[in-house]
């Protein structure tokens, strides 16, 4: 249908922001993958093997980047257990539970969060 | 990970170099790369379906994905393999 273009899925109950949440982080981990390798090839550069990667390396100094990294490792973890909820759901279990997978899901990257920002703000 | 190994400390080449040295780390790291560009560009590929692309280019667009998923892991590999200690195969 012309006018479901772009929302496959259109419910508006939590699995559908599940799934958007999905896609989305899907969609900004592939831009940060790119990014990634972009700034990475400094270590090809020629000239002192390490010179110019760690000038591009040397940004992880300025606290900004740190919490940029936090917002990263965010992006990851909601991705990466929203997915872990889909597997164990392929798998069958859970069916009449999706909402508290979710939710234990959010819950459980928040936590892992809290944790990765003490390490690295510390 | 490396995030976290490292504490806050900034990463550095020579660190890298360091964790490079063991075998676990660059067969993971070369997987890693291969797994995570099939998985992205399948999903982008999904994505791009969904929003209205007429089916009749899916095999166009496949094949585009395809070769910037391995454009993109030649590419990676002239990364990792020369921090790696083997000889780079050309500059970019």
């Amino acid at each position: 249908m012309e006018r479901d273009r772009g929302l496959s899925y259109r419910s508006y109950e939590s699995g559908m922001w599940a799934w958007i949440l999905q896609r989305g982080t899907g969609v900004i981990l592939v831009g940060y993958l790119f990014l990634h390798l972009a700034l990475l090839s400094a270590a090809t550069a020629p000239g002192r093997p390490g010179a110019a990667l760690n000038r591009v390396l040397a940004v992880f100094r300025n606290p900004l980047v740190l919490y940029l990294d936090l917002v990263l490792i965010a992006v990851v973890l909601l991705h990466a257990f929203n997915g872990i909820r889909l597997i164990v759901l392929d798998l069958g279990y859970g069916f009449l539970r999706q909402k508290g997978l979710f939710l234990g899901a959010m819950a459980f990257s928040g936590v892992l969060l809290l944790g990765a920002a003490w390490r690295l703000l510390a | 990970m490396e995030h976290f190994s490292a504490g806050s400390a900034a990463p550095t080449f020579a660190w890298i170099v360091a964790r490079l040295q063991h075998p676990v780390f660059l067969v993971v790291d070369v997987l890693f790369l291969a797994v995570v560009l099939f998985h992205g560009l399948n999903g982008l590929g999904s994505v791009i379906l969904d929003l209205g692309m007429p089916p009749r280019y899916g095999r166009s667009l496949s094949a585009g994905l395809w070769l910037l998923g391995a454009a993109s892991f030649v590419l990676g590999l002239d990364i990792i393999l020369p921090l790696a200690g083997y000889p780079a195969w050309f500059y970019w």
